[in-house]
């Protein structure tokens, strides 16, 4: 590879120098969640609802009647487009993306998405398994992986930025009493846990001969938060270039698997909601394949019989156990593996090591996001009682959000499967494979017993 | 192996050499897979990026003693 780079194209090679606050998409998620949610607020205050707009799709029987329903409400959702193509698109253009690629782009993922979303609502998806999440999965990775999309099409495929939306806006349908409540157990369960696999795969992989900052960054791929947690931790000890894309493959490979395993056995187990959400927190990889996994059980309970709880607490529970207990503390430990790296591993020709700042810079900044809109609706909600909520906030407030949440979601998964491209990735070896798998099947057996054996209880009185 | 960093360079970032990248467009690019599950837009990639010269994904506040300044 040459060490020489040209003026011209240094140039572009860069990171454009914008404040964090608009260059970066974690900011943008509070902003657009945040916003959607204030005009929601301004909205159902005056009387009115933000619902008009936030709509989704009916239940169906027969083809003519999902026509006639969706010509009868084709405004709402051409305007519904409009909304997210502009707010979308004022925060892809901050970001440095090409907004002449990225609206067309949005309208395939759009379109696609009212298909996916009818298709969940049609009377017999249950039947057939047709979960909006898995049915979006599929459907991407058949296009990704047998046709070949022009690259200016993958503009809109922005799977981070659609679920961090989509986490901000699922801050305002979770109560913050119920964080506070559930907050500590989904920390201690998740450390256990994170610290259990990072030290399997980091450990087995030293027994194998790898480099320690490959073990480190398929280590934080598997214990912390998948890509964001590899990609974070091979910056921080100064991994080698083809560190990242091994960790990511085999990441991405798990936690695809995981989205179909973890609630079909979930499911044949007949888990309660809470614990499964708990379980797939605990052991899916990265946030949005676990979204789609828990999304999906979810979708299940009150359809399949035999599983106990409510369907949002499924939700609920991975959430609380995948940002709360895992996320955020990404910057702790890359604070101590940068520490480490540069104190007791050999030498690369690179100095420097991270200071304290390091745990606010790396922090996933949206879960402020999803805080504040908890922290909002539930200030809302307390001058309710049961009834008046059920009547006035779930209609006119709660599930008009509840829905733009679910769009964002849907935009999520369906760009999983399209930007899923397997001849792509780069090889793993079977070294870090085994060293991965090691960690992998100690995550996913640890997070099972202390989901349904040691904390059963705690997460299944969250389902009730 | 250990490097010695003369004073000048010490006081000089990866960020500021010309054998650095970090354009989020770009390491989208290069590394594969990362826009998958993942974002070079993210909080949590702060300003990390690739090293022509060592071949390596590093932070932006890292130094070494073949650090060349970008032409203006």
């Amino acid at each position: 590879m040459s060490a020489t780079t040209s003026p011209a194209t240094a140039s572009i090679q860069q990171a454009p120098s914008r404040p964090e606050l608009l260059g970066k998409e974690d900011w943008w998620a509070i902003w657009i969640g945040l916003g959607l949610l204030a005009a929601a607020v301004i909205l159902f205050s005056s009387g009115s609802s933000i619902g008009w707009l936030a709509l989704a799709p009916a239940k169906w029987h027969a083809l003519p009647q999902l026509g006639a329903q969706l010509a009868a409400h084709a405004v709402q959702y051409l305007a519904l487009f409009l909304l997210w193509a502009v707010i979308l698109g004022v925060a892809v253009a901050a970001l440095g993306i090409p907004l002449s690629e990225f609206l067309p782009s949005f309208l395939f993922i759009y379109i696609g998405s009212i298909a996916i979303f009818a298709l969940g609502q049609w009377d017999k998806a249950d039947h057939y398994n047709l979960e909006p999440p898995l049915v979006a999965l599929v459907l991407g990775l058949a296009i990704a992986n047998t046709t070949r999309l022009p690259r200016w099409l993958e503009s809109g495929f922005r799977v981070e930025f659609y679920i961090k939306t989509g986490i901000v806006l699922l801050g305002a349908t979770l109560p913050f009493t119920l964080i506070l409540w559930a907050g500590p157990v989904a920390v201690v369960q998740a450390a256990i846990v994170s610290l259990a696999t990072f030290g399997t795969i980091f450990f087995v992989g030293k027994r194998l001969g790898l480099d320690r900052r490959l073990a480190a960054t398929l280590g934080a791929g598997g214990a912390i938060c998948g890509v964001s947690g590899s990609i974070a931790i091979a910056g921080a000890v100064g991994a080698k270039k083809e560190h990242a894309p091994i960790a990511i493959s085999l990441v991405i490979l798990w936690a695809i698997v995981f989205i179909f395993a973890l609630p079909l056995a979930s499911r044949a187990l007949h888990l309660p909601t809470g614990v499964a959400g708990a379980w797939i927190g605990t052991s899916e990889f990265a946030d949005a394949a676990g979204l789609a996994a828990a999304q999906t059980y979810s979708d299940y309970a009150g359809h399949v019989a035999g599983i106990p709880g409510h369907a949002d607490a499924a939700i609920n529970a991975y959430t609380l156990m995948k940002v709360i207990g895992r996320d955020i503390w990404i910057g702790i430990w890359a604070l101590i593996l940068s520490i480490v790296a540069t104190t007791r591993w050999e030498s690369t020709g690179i100095e420097g090591r991270a200071g304290a700042g390091e745990v606010w810079r790396r922090f996933p900044k949206f879960v402020i996001g999803f805080l504040i809109a908890s922290l909002v609706v539930t200030a809302i909600a307390h001058g309710y009682d049961y009834a008046s909520y059920t009547k006035s906030l779930v209609p006119k407030l709660v599930g008009p959000v509840k829905n733009l949440r679910t769009w964002a979601f849907i935009f999520c998964f369906f760009s999983i499967g399209l930007t899923t491209r397997f001849a792509d990735f780069a090889k793993a070896g079977s070294k870090p494979f085994y060293a991965f798998t090691a960690g992998v099947v100690v995550n996913v057996v640890l997070g099972f017993v202390l989901s349904t054996q040691v904390f059963a209880s705690f997460w299944t009185a969250l389902g009730q | 192996m250990s490097v010695r960093v003369s004073p000048v360079a010490a006081a000089l970032r990866c960020a500021d050499c010309r054998h650095f990248f970090n354009a989020p467009q770009l390491l989208e690019e290069k590394i594969a897979g990362l826009k998958v599950m993942g974002s070079a837009y993210g909080a949590v990639r702060v300003g990390d990026g690739l090293c022509r010269l060592h071949d390596r994904y590093l932070s932006a506040d890292y130094r070494c003693a073949r650090f060349a300044p970008r032409a203006a």
